[in-house]
């Protein structure tokens, strides 16, 4: 799990971390748990990427034993 | 350069299918409805760029004959601040709502106050001049450099500057700082050989679309239910968007806004959010009539967001052997009156395209009274490559070495990483400059006061939501139906995507752009999303399609479903069995027999978006005596994965180099010292006319994105990354720069470049 530069204000500076979690949300669950500020209105601000895919939307996104998941800011574009 | 697969249909070069309707004048746009009793709208706008509003008196302005309805930001809802996902990215509809009707304090020239409808638009003008505004005048804060003084006014008193832990934060105008990065970038400068470090700034710039923003809205009450009904019929780069937008500044469900897409004359960004719907809704609302508005180009440029001014500091650290060790940027970019320069894409952009061990990219969103900014093509990328690519270009110089070996030795390919994190899949950037150092353009000779630069660039794509929905006529006619505007021919796109898909002649497809209430949601036509995306919502559609239509064949032919294959464009059963294949008209007559009329739909929120780089060569003329820099030769290339149209493929490159060049030599806003656009018109605006350039060579580099089933990428944004950074090299090469660049603030336009010349 790898946070994005900006999220970092939210977990004391912590860049990564590996965590057991079966999919996005659980991940999510257990990030919060253990960072109280990561809340669900900051993991919206984010899309991620997992196993070197983009994904904008991950909410129903599965995790594997070794998955990267890398949280990037959403980018907005023209 | 291809990929192996053969297709049918994708990568021909099909005439477009809105292509007559806009040649010949006949294809609506924003400003061309009109309805019965509709009424005209303009808004007042602010004469400061920043003040307090004390009061607005529309009373006078409701008295005038012909006058049905004036309204403030009064008549907008209170937004709660902070942001709210809206597909592509995030809105604060706060911010949103006060740009649209500035609520308490105006934040630039031009920012609009109130609004009038009246019958005609004489009268609507003449009542602009009956309300009266009290303003509190204050001191206009107008660039990047300003705004961040220490005793700098204060645009918004209670902005805390986001990404930084502080207990003892004040408001500030910087809005956001965020810093990326990766190894250790002191070891980095350590190991390097030669290390430079240069400041570029580029100016803002409109995107320069033609067609100004237009919309024609009648609100109602609602016929099916006890709501409203809001109907808007308006350009823009997302249908969708606008409804979206418009319902929430209006405090509606989106389910009470319809919004028809009119053709769109040019946007690049620029159409991604609303200025005049809302508006136009609350003074239909008033009057109980439709209500037109279209802007005027001075308008457009007054009050519609710009792509930002920026202001890059790059140090790059090389060995001699052409291995970059070190890459550190600090970037600024100008927000205008709110939040949300493209700060982050800039930083996730700028070295992206190299392997560099060690990186460093710090960046600031900062806040001024000027036009809020809005997405331009690759938002915030061209101006970081500006600076990254003109350093690199130095470097090479300094090592008595190509420019594009150099970034050929530290270009990126599949499985490395990103400062932004993930690893890219296949790639084709390494392709692209070798393409480039073999292209004739590259080895050709120049002659005295002529210039060549060379310069990558790098945007992500990405995916988002679309859906797509297909129905077959009786005769066997497919119509696709898509809900993304079609800016740069995606009609044709999705239509070829279907062909290739169902096996079925072109011309027996109709694509068409429905309105919010025909399609499912798609997010709005940006960030090179649409044909790869939408594309891929209507292949699933088509394959969709084809399920169903083996099904009913199975019935016809009485047999068991996995003996019936589809191929080019008919249901075919094994010849064992005798039968004679169904063509998609065979069996749309008799679809009513079948299960009735033969109609198939797909959505989906696409993954896997494929990032797409470019490289452009650009030779320029410098008169010395004028000067003028001459743009002689222009060469762009670009790994986009599959073109599914190759002639919209390169329109796309060129118009990009088109832009690129536009805003390295002669594009930028001028404000005064009051904060008011000295330059709100096309002649003093100046963007590159036909006259002005060559025509640009393309080059189709095609490495497919395996996360798509025809290998599309996304082609809109890359085109525009690499421009300024080739023209300002060729420009500093053709006044005869030894070492250190000399022209580094953009636009390069004649008195800059005299100055540089006279400097010697």
């Amino acid at each position: 799990m790898v946070f994005a530069p900006q999220m970092e204000i939210y977990t004391a500076g912590v860049q990564q971390v590996q965590i057991d979690a079966r999919d996005y949300r659980h991940a999510c669950r257990v990030l919060s748990a253990q960072f109280p500020l990561l809340t669900e209105q900051v993991f919206a601000a984010y899309g991620v990427a997992i196993n070197d895919v983009m994904i904008q939307a991950p909410l129903l996104e599965t995790l594997n034993s070794g998955s990267e998941l890398i949280f990037i800011p959403k980018i907005a574009a023209g | 350069m291809s990929d192996d697969k053969q297709y049918q249909f994708i990568g021909t070069r099909s005439i477009r299918p809105d292509g007559f309707d806009k040649v010949t004048g006949r294809a609506n746009y924003g400003a061309d409805l009109s309805l019965p009793g509709m009424l005209h709208g303009k808004i007042l706008r602010s004469p400061h760029a920043h003040a307090r509003i004390l009061s607005v008196d529309l009373s006078e302005a409701l008295a005038l004959d012909g006058v049905l309805a004036a309204v403030s930001a009064k008549d907008l809802p209170d937004q709660r601040a902070g942001a709210d996902d809206a597909g592509e990215g995030q809105v604060d509809y706060e911010d949103l709502s006060n740009n649209i009707l500035a609520r308490h304090k105006v934040l630039y020239h031009g920012h609009a106050v109130a609004a009038v409808a009246a019958i005609s638009e004489s009268i609507a003008l003449q009542a602009l001049s009956k309300i009266k505004v009290d303003y509190q005048p204050l001191t206009p804060v107008i660039n990047l450099m300003l705004a961040q003084r220490e005793n700098s006014p204060l645009l918004h008193e209670s902005m805390i500057t986001q990404g930084i832990v502080s207990d003892d934060a004040k408001p500030s105008n910087i809005a956001k700082q965020a810093v990326i990065s990766r190894g250790d970038i002191d070891k980095g400068f350590a190991e390097a050989d030669i290390i430079l470090e240069r400041t570029y700034t580029a100016p803002a710039a409109h995107q320069g679309y033609i067609e100004p923003h237009a919309c024609v809205v009648n609100h109602s009450l609602g016929n099916h239910s006890a709501g409203e009904q809001v109907d808007v019929w308006c350009s823009s780069q997302g249908h969708f968007m606008v409804r979206a937008y418009t319902a929430k500044i209006l405090g509606l469900d989106v389910s009470e806004v319809k919004v028809t897409p009119a053709e769109i004359g040019g946007g690049f960004g620029g159409k991604t959010t609303v200025y005049l719907e809302p508006v136009a809704a609350l003074l239909s609302r008033q009057a109980g009539r439709p209500v037109k508005m279209v802007m005027t180009r001075e308008e457009v440029f007054r009050a519609t967001g710009p792509g930002s001014e920026s202001r890059v500091k790059v140090k790059i650290g090389v060995t001699k052997a052409g291995q970059f060790t070190a890459m550190d940027a600090e970037i600024d970019m100008n927000a205008g009156a709110f939040k949300g320069s493209p700060i982050m894409p800039a930083m996730m952009c700028i070295f992206t395209p190299y392997t560099c061990a060690n990186m460093k990219v710090r960046g600031q969103d900062v806040v001024t009274n000027t036009p809020k900014a809005a997405a331009y093509r690759a938002p915030g990328a061209p101006q970081a490559h500006l600076a990254a690519e003109c350093v690199i270009n130095e470097l090479a110089l300094e090592l008595a070495m190509d420019p594009i070996d150099l970034r050929l030795q530290n270009a990126v390919e599949e499985g490395c990483r990103t400062i932004y994190g993930p690893k890219f899949q296949a790639i084709g950037l390494k392709q692209v400059l070798e393409q480039a150092k073999q292209h004739p353009h590259y080895s050709a000779a120049l002659t005295a006061n002529q210039g060549r630069g060379v310069a990558a660039g790098f945007w992500f794509n990405i995916g988002l939501q679309s859906s797509a929905t297909i129905h077959v006529s009786e005769s066997g006619k497919v119509v696709v139906l898509t809900g993304n505007p079609d800016i740069g021919g995606s009609r044709a796109s999705m239509a070829l995507m279907a062909a290739e898909t169902l096996g079925i002649p072109l011309s027996q497809i109709k694509p068409i752009v429905a309105d919010t209430e025909s399609v499912g949601y798609n997010d709005l036509t940006g960030g090179s999303r649409t044909t790869f995306a939408t594309g891929w919502a209507v292949i699933n559609a088509a394959k969709n399609l084809i399920t169903d239509l083996k099904k009913r064949a199975s019935k016809l032919w009485e047999v068991e479903l996995d003996q019936v294959d589809w191929v080019d464009g008919q249901a075919v059963a094994p010849a064992a069995l005798d039968k004679q294949p169904l063509s998609l008209s065979d069996l749309a007559a008799k679809a009513g027999f079948t299960g009735g009329p033969l109609t198939a739909t797909a959505s989906l929120n696409a993954k896997g978006a494929g990032p797409a780089f470019s490289v452009n060569i650009i030779d320029v003329e410098v008169d010395v005596e004028t000067g003028k820099a001459d743009v002689l030769r222009v060469t762009a290339l670009q790994d986009v994965g599959k073109a599914i149209h190759p002639s919209y493929v390169e329109g796309q490159m060129q118009g990009g180099a088109v832009q690129g060049i536009g805003w390295a030599l002669n594009e930028e806003y001028i404000f005064n010292d009051d904060g008011v656009l000295q330059n709100p018109g096309f002649l003093d605006y100046r963007i590159p006319l036909a006259s002005d350039l060559p025509m640009i060579d393309t080059v189709i580099v095609e490495v497919a994105n395996p996360a798509h089933p025809f290998g599309v990428r996304g082609v809109g944004e890359a085109p525009i990354c690499a421009p300024m950074a080739a023209v300002t090299t060729a420009v500093n090469q053709a006044i005869g720069v030894d070492s250190g660049y000399r022209l580094t603030e953009l636009p390069l336009n004649p008195p800059k470049i005299l100055a540089a010349i006279d400097s010697e």
